[in-house]
């Protein structure tokens, strides 16, 4: 371990080194970002293993050491650069995306439907409605919300409690690729993200176009918008079959260098998806799914997807951490640790109510909220889209408490699953 | 067409090219063996997607794939430092690196001033005036690739002191090339804003940076790391060492060759890095050739009397530096005099460096190595197909 710590330290300081001379010139941005790159997959796979030592699981070490080489610490890695890097995140959450579909299994699945289909309900409902409640307590001593009046507080109330349903899927596969978890707690937290994913998307649509017309004042209710998101969904779904059934014939005709064909495949497909304003991770779940299900290709898909999947995870994660904008967290930390413990609230009572309704157990019932904490691009994602759709302050200060919130839910978010999946006992080996 | 689709287009390329790459059943008549050894099948492809033809790839995709190239280029500079172990090396007869230095040395000089003379007269205006590009031509010019001579040893079960020799040789003979190469990059370097001004303090951070890094990862690699974790940290080493090459203006080839070689002197670890390395070696060779011919921009009115002189002066160079090596060294058995003939073939690194200029320098300079490069494998790897097996079996060591 003092040899990792020590490796760490130097590359640290060779880094500190060099992004202290002040060369300038053509290409510069790009040249730094590859140098970026290869720094930062090291030392924060480094640090990953440091964090190992605490029992956390890698990625926090990962998403700390992001942080710490970031813009906002270190500064090691520009705005720009972090920019430039995140430029791999499509392709991240594409794998990711087919690790978690092709994780998911009917035959396991099956046995906890009801129990996954009333988390997500459960969960939704009352996170939504805490927040609500909350913002219509609360926003006297909400800058941007004091005067304003009865309804709009209403849309807002509704908009973050939208936001805060959103989990990461990355996080969960993340944690259970590297603690190699099987069993039926990891299936039912594996399941509800799987299909939260796509039912967070279309509800997020809904209270935008309940919200909005609240918030604006001016509006309508815009059905279309919902109407929009859901045959883009269904176009995304019908694209991840095709992509499946792709995958799967090259997987039992082909078989050579099947990474190489996974990452052509990948980029193409966020081409496509991109021309076709298709959502890239239900893309790729769907394809996970098919081929997991639908064929006995699911292990070599899977094996496939693990050759590379280590250092896109850490890529990703520790840009996740750079980019994660501390100064606006410590502007907002007091209002933002309000919301964090509000969604870890109305997460456990959902799960709670779940595990208790469906007779799933102790586990569930104890343990099973821990799993959905974790928070990153999708609510990102979905905080950028309110910026857009709700301009002006209001919309600027939903998303940015959102995004201070974030910060504190993605650092403790993949320790408390990892810890969930400790005491459910279903921890194979670590990676 | 966009740089992840131009990356695509790389990856399927790439992607039919390993499969094709490992059938050594393709075009088996004497003529055209060196073809599909050689790799100019995957520069034509090259050619035909880059802008000159369907403009696939075109200059902006091109751009923003340096990066990757750069990767490729430190790729090959640390696989070949991390052959370099000189406890291996030392096994070999004494003279044999003797005579390769002089050999490559003899070639180096002839070319440099082969070419200068003749550019000096007849030379294009932005080639005079640019003794790195000169230096550089006639530091990959003294180089030798090893694939003709390993191909045809294999092919022909051959045993005997002068195939053994010439493997020797041509494995270690771009070694004077890249330091060559790597110090003239230092040397002509634009100096920097702060901290480090002088040419001589380019050169010194180019090869301290270089062996630090080695140590950190040597020292790093002594812990025991399974497959995939030793896969990440190599790769982040690649991708980490070119891009200080790629950022400070150095060359990514001679630093990664710099850490190949620090870490070599540790057995273990660098084998360990090294058989990761061999795992990325088709696909990064078929990579680096198709973007050869895809960034490639020739201009053949001007360049073509140029390229033929530079494939006569290093037809001259190798052939004198063989003879001299030949003659001076004794390496205990006796040596053909044109056995420069059969340290002829040209290829990857070569091609590497052409590119590591081109990517630096860019211009007629470096288009006109680019061109140099790629035609001189062309014609190189047809004639040393058929001279290595003549000097061979003129030894007997071919039945």
């Amino acid at each position: 371990m003092n040899r990792i710590v020590l490796s760490a330290v130097l590359l640290l300081l060779l880094m500190l080194f060099l992004t202290r001379i002040d060369f300038g010139g053509d290409g510069h941005v790009m040249a730094e970002s590859m140098m970026a790159l290869g720094f930062t997959l090291v030392v924060a796979y480094l640090a990953g293993k440091m964090i190992e030592r605490f029992r956390l699981p890698k990625i926090t070490g990962y998403l700390i050491a992001g942080i710490l080489i970031g813009p906002y610490f270190l500064n090691l890695l520009s705005v720009e650069v972090v920019k430039n890097l995140q430029l791999i995140d499509n392709i991240a959450l594409s794998l990711i995306a087919l690790t978690a579909g092709g994780e998911f299994r009917f035959s396991a699945i099956k046995k906890q439907l009801r129990l996954i289909n009333s988390a997500i309900f459960w969960q939704i409902i009352i996170v939504i409605i805490l927040f609500t409640l909350f913002i219509l307590g609360y926003y006297k001593r909400i800058s941007f919300l004091q005067n304003e009046s009865f309804l709009v507080i209403l849309g807002a109330g509704l908009l973050f409690g939208a936001l805060s349903i959103a989990k990461s899927p990355a996080t969960t596969i993340a944690v259970i690729s590297e603690t190699r978890a099987k069993g039926p707690f990891t299936d039912f937290v594996l399941g509800v993200t799987v299909f939260k994913d796509v039912v967070v998307v279309i509800i997020f649509s809904i209270i935008i176009a309940l919200g909005k017309p609240l918030i604006l004042q001016q509006e309508q209710i815009q059905l279309f918008y919902v109407l929009n998101v859901l045959i883009e969904i269904v176009i995304s779904m019908i694209f991840g079959f095709a992509a499946g059934g792709i995958i799967l014939l090259y997987l039992k005709y082909i078989k050579e260098q099947k990474v190489l064909f996974l990452l052509g495949f990948i980029i193409f497909s966020i081409e496509l998806s991109r021309m076709f304003h298709l959502e890239v991770i239900l893309v790729f779940m769907v394809a996970g799914i098919f081929v997991q299900n639908f064929s006995h290709a699911g292990r070599p898909l899977i094996e496939a997807i693990e050759e590379v999947s280590l250092p896109i995870f850490v890529t990703f994660f520790a840009i996740a951490g750079a980019s994660l904008k501390l100064p606006v967290f410590l502007e907002n930390w007091k209002l933002a640790l309000y919301l964090v413990t509000l969604r870890l609230l109305g997460t456990y009572l959902g799960t709670n109510i779940a595990g208790k309704t469906t007779g799933s157990g102790r586990q569930i019932e104890k343990y099973g909220w821990m799993g959905f904490v974790g928070q990153a691009g999708l609510t990102l994602g979905l905080a950028t889209l309110t910026l857009k759709e709700i301009p002006g302050p209001i919309g600027i200060g939903i998303s940015t408490l959102i995004i201070s919130s974030i910060t504190i839910n993605q650092i403790i978010g993949p320790a408390l699953f990892k810890f969930s999946l400790q005491k459910s006992g279903e921890i194979r080996s670590s990676k | 067409m966009t740089p992840f689709l131009g990356l695509l287009l790389i990856l399927v390329t790439t992607f039919i090219g390993v499969r094709f790459f490992g059938r050594s059943t393709v075009l088996k008549t004497p003529l055209f063996s060196g073809l599909i050894v050689s790799g100019v099948p995957y520069i034509l492809i090259g050619v035909i997607l880059g802008p000159r033809i369907f403009n696939f790839l075109n200059p902006d995709v091109i751009i923003h794939l340096k990066p990757l190239i750069s990767m490729a280029i430190g790729w090959v500079g640390l696989l070949f430092g991390l052959q370099l172990r000189w406890r291996n090396i030392r096994r070999f007869p004494g003279n044999y690196v003797l005579f390769t230095s002089v050999q490559s040395m003899v070639s180096f000089v002839i070319i440099f001033f082969g070419m200068g003379a003749i550019l000096h007269f007849i030379g294009h205006p932005s080639l005079r005036n640019r003794p790195e590009a000169l230096l550089i031509l006639a530091a990959l010019g003294s180089m030798t690739a090893p694939i003709s001579i390993g191909r045809i040893i294999i092919e022909k079960k051959v045993k005997g002191r002068l195939a053994h020799l010439l493997q020797f040789v041509s494995s270690l003979d771009s070694f004077w090339g890249i330091v060559i190469a790597g110090l003239t990059m230092a040397i002509y370097h634009s100096p920097a804003l702060r901290w480090i001004s002088g040419q001589w303090q380019w050169i010194l951070l180019s090869i301290i940076l270089s062996v630090v890094i080695g140590i950190i990862f040597r020292f790093l690699f002594s812990t025991r790391f399974g497959q995939e974790e030793t896969f990440l940290i190599v790769l982040g080493l690649i991708i980490f060492t070119s891009g200080i090459g790629f950022y400070l203006r150095l060359s990514p080839i001679f630093i990664n060759m710099i850490v190949g070689i620090t870490m070599a002197q540790f057995h273990r670890e660098s084998d360990k890095v090294m058989r990761v390395l061999h795992l990325a070696e088709k696909p990064t060779y078929v990579f680096l050739l198709v973007f050869a011919g895809a960034s490639w921009n020739f201009h053949f009115g001007e360049e073509i009397l140029l390229i033929v002189t530079f494939i006569a002066v290093r037809f001259l160079g190798k052939y004198a530096g063989g003879w001299i090596s030949a003659s001076r060294i004794d390496c205990a058995f006796p040596i053909p005099r044109d056995v420069g003939k059969a340290l002829l073939s040209f290829g990857g690194i070569s091609l590497a460096l052409a590119f590591n200029f081109q990517l630096f320098y860019g211009g007629f300079m470096g288009d006109f190595l680019m061109s140099a490069t790629i035609l001189a494998i062309l014609f190189f790897d047809e004639y040393t197909a058929i001279s290595i097996r003549q000097i061979l079996q003129r030894q007997g060591e071919i039945a």
